[in-house]
């Protein structure tokens, strides 16, 4: 190996970390006090408080003749059926931080954890 | 354009589309159509090096294009035409300047551009920028598959492209 391979190597292994440290600190952050946040085309449209919820909650997102549905239990969410053509939020499972979000890409829908302060009422949902 | 570099550019794409059809058999890393392990690069980066960036071009924007209308799936074709686009851009940069036995981090730059490329491109399409939380994770990902393809790109140079260049300039 050369001088400009190692550099190289070494530029490469040093994103590499920074990488895993943002995913590691992340993930930290957001498992604590867990706010689920469901966004579509960018704006908010409900919020969940998925640590005080004591029991499953179940809703349906439908726009333009499309629906997700989504399901929380305590301390996690998950996109339980949805009519997209490729599945792939659902086929996502199971989220309990923030690390990386759920996304409908065919359908803007993105649901994200955040470490927020806990004060939104689970009932009431943000709506 | 020789015939002969014609054909080699034709039979390159072909072996681009083989790689991009079975590919997208893959599960996904990331929830946005398009990102995959990006094995099709190979193809790209060897032609890039033996042929030329205008042939290079040529052979990645028709695996891009063929390669929704064969997997049939069209809604790809915007986040990997971002994706391919960026990614070629910063390959065919890098390959001025750093030399073939290099070609490994050319190749892992180019992933990370290609996914950066997607990701811009399903925050444009989303307006959601959450998903832009998938970028260390997909970065990761470049890393290690950039760096297999880069690999597989040295040994193919390696063994094939002497023969493909000489084959080419044989009938200037
Ligand atoms: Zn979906």
């Amino acid at each position: 190996m050369d001088k400009k391979n190692k550099i190289a190597a070494a530029v490469i292994a040093a994103v590499v970390l920074i990488c895993a440290s943002i995913i590691f600190i992340k993930n930290t952050i957001t498992s604590q006090n867990r706010i689920a946040v469901i966004y579509r085309g960018g704006k908010v449209i409900r919020e969940i408080n998925l640590n005080s919820l004591s029991e499953p909650l179940e809703f349906d997102l439908s726009y333009d003749g499309h629906t997700n549905r989504v399901r929380a239990e305590k301390g996690k969410i998950r996109m339980q059926s949805a009519d997209c053509p490729d599945k792939i939020c659902v086929n996502q499972g199971w989220i309990d931080s923030g690390a990386v979000p759920i996304v409908c890409l065919p359908h803007k829908i993105t649901i994200e954890i955040k470490g927020g302060a806990d004060k939104i009422d689970a009932a009431a949902g943000g709506m | 354009m020789s015939t002969k570099k014609l054909t080699v550019t034709a039979m390159l794409t072909a072996a681009a589309l083989v790689i991009f059809v079975i590919e997208a058999q893959i599960p996904p890393v990331a929830p946005i159509p398009g990102i995959k392990l990006g094995l099709a690069n190979v193809v790209t980066l060897f032609t890039i090096i033996v042929l030329g960036r205008r042939e290079a071009f040529a052979v990645t924007a028709l695996r891009i294009i063929l390669g929704s209308v064969f997997t049939g799936n069209m809604m790809s074709f915007v986040y990997s035409a971002a994706g391919g686009a960026l990614c070629f851009a910063a390959m065919a940069v890098l390959t001025l300047f750093m030399k073939e036995n290099m070609t490994w981090c050319v190749s892992v730059i180019g992933a990370i551009f290609h996914n950066v490329g997607q990701l811009a491109a399903a925050v444009i399409v989303t307006g959601t920028i959450q998903i832009l939380w998938y970028l260390p994770v997909l970065t990761i990902s470049a890393v290690i598959t950039g760096v297999f393809t880069g690999i597989a790109a040295q040994c193919l140079l390696k063994r094939g492209g002497g023969i493909i260049k000489k084959l080419i300039s044989e009938t200037k």
